[in-house]
């Protein structure tokens, strides 16, 4: 179905707003390109590597400066490869980058693995839901607001790095979450899932913002709700990507690069 | 060169995955000042892609190359290097800029004929490419796209969108005043919009 829409005129205010990442009613196609070319990283991206660390060495030598040990503390230390790095977009603020925990192996680029290293300190457990758990923060804001849809992204990836049985009570019990609620237009678990799910798909997911419309409330704001349709990518498994971009507890999707989906 | 993304035997059984903020950028990009591999490998990780899609957006198919002539730099000089996270991404676009544009004059002595990005990803016009990819616009297609604006508006584009600095910023690196790389930026999206207006169908 082809139909050929003059678009709308863009002022500043709107340029600024899709340049943020806003999923602007009205650029849609703007808006997914924009968001299509800030997308995470992808593994074949990470290319070159090897190659810097190399050089990396090679400059620390003609100046050592620290022994072996890791200045990195916890986490950062344990966990070197980034699985999807995310690009680290400023819309007014900050943005972050997934990785998954390498369960205490330090991945060297050349194949050869080397031991957990003796500074890296474990992880205290999660205090029970009343606090985000330790190993995940929310990024900071940094003066102005961040745009509608980097608090969007920021709330899903809180939500989802809950297991699930604390989703509920998280949802239920945690302020910030209200917000993720109204965004996704129904306190149920399912509904945040299918929502948040779509927020960190790529944009051609049918679930994502973009694929929706503004839809408004009986108070008159408004939020975005996706396609009412069913698609045929709500009925079927997500395709396997080739190259999964994170893995999370009880999400059935796996989130790939939006190059991968085929039209369907 | 070929990279082979390294995999882990524990990935399946690894815990729900964490964020690393700016915050954590930070620490390791200061750790990586001071000699350490840990933070040097994971501010790489996390500037490279930008910094590959900026670049095809400057030499096309030569990005991977220039990139790496990037980061040999990167490497000699981070130590000396004096910024937090955001001020790195700034200061990596602007190197790499500069290896772009000797790399091009090295292409231009040799070949007489600058390298356009359209013979890399083989793409077709901006509006028939809009046309064929609504439904699933992949990154390298939305970079093509970016890459097809005068150059002007596509730098200040894609270091505002990919490499997210703002107008200071970029205009520090493009040499121009804030706002004439806020216009430029604003005048590619309003002639994105009009290739993508003209594919029609949404």
């Amino acid at each position: 179905m082809v139909t050929h829409r003059v678009p709308r005129q863009i002022d500043e205010t709107t340029a600024e707003r899709l340049l943020d990442g806003e999923p602007v009613a009205g650029h849609e196609p703007l808006a997914r390109l924009i968001a299509a070319a800030s997308a995470p990283g992808r593994d074949e991206e990470l290319i070159g590597e090897a190659e810097a660390l190399a050089a990396f060495r090679l400059a620390r030598h003609a100046a050592p400066a620290s022994t072996g040990a890791s200045r990195l503390k916890g986490r950062l230390a344990r966990s070197v490869v980034i699985k999807a790095a995310v690009l680290v977009v400023a819309a007014g603020g900050v943005g972050g980058v997934a990785f998954a925990a390498s369960g205490g192996h330090l991945p060297d680029p050349d194949g050869r693995r080397q031991p957990r290293h003796a500074v890296a300190e474990p992880d205290t457990p999660p205090p029970p839901d009343s606090d985000p758990p330790p190993r995940e923060r929310v990024p900071p804001t940094a003066g102005t607001d961040p745009g509608k849809v980097e608090r969007i992204r920021v709330l899903c990836n809180r939500y989802f790095a809950k297991d699930i049985d604390h989703r509920r009570s998280a949802l239920e019990h945690e302020p910030d979450f209200r917000d993720l609620i109204n965004y996704a237009g129904g306190r149920d678990q399912g509904t945040v899932d299918r929502f948040c799910d779509g927020v960190r798909a790529p944009a051609s997911h049918p679930n994502w913002p973009m694929n929706g419309a503004p839809s408004p409330r009986p108070d008159g704001s408004l939020t975005w709700r996706p396609n009412p349709a069913p698609t045929r990518r709500q009925t079927q498994p997500h395709p396997t990507p080739a190259k999964p971009f994170t893995k999370h507890h009880g999400s059935s999707s796996a989130e790939g690069s939006a190059g991968d989906s085929p039209a369907r | 060169m070929r990279e082979t993304p390294v995999r882990d035997s524990t990935r399946d059984t690894e815990e729900a995955p964490a964020i690393i903020s700016s915050d954590d950028l930070d620490e390791a990009l200061l750790a990586a000042r001071m000699g350490d591999e840990t933070g040097f490998r994971l501010v790489f990780q996390a500037a490279q892609p930008g910094l590959l899609r900026y670049l095809r957006v400057l030499v096309g198919a030569d990005a991977e190359d220039v990139a790496s002539e990037t980061w040999l730099q990167v490497a000699r000089d981070i130590a000396s290097f004096d910024g937090d996270w955001r001020g790195f991404r700034g200061w990596t676009a602007t190197i790499a800029r500069h290896r772009a544009i000797d790399h091009a004059r090295r292409e231009r002595r040799r070949t007489d004929v600058a390298t356009p990005v359209e013979r890399f990803l083989d793409v077709p016009a901006a509006d028939d490419t809009a046309h064929d990819a609504l439904d699933a616009l992949s990154t390298d297609q939305a970079v093509a796209m970016i890459a097809t604006l005068p150059k002007e508006q596509a730098e200040a584009v894609m270091l505002r969108v990919v490499i997210g600095l703002d107008a200071n910023e970029s205009g520090r690196i493009l040499n121009r005043r804030p706002g004439t790389v806020r216009t430029a930026a604003h005048r590619g999206l309003r002639r994105l919009a009009a290739d993508l207006g003209q594919a029609g169908s949404w």
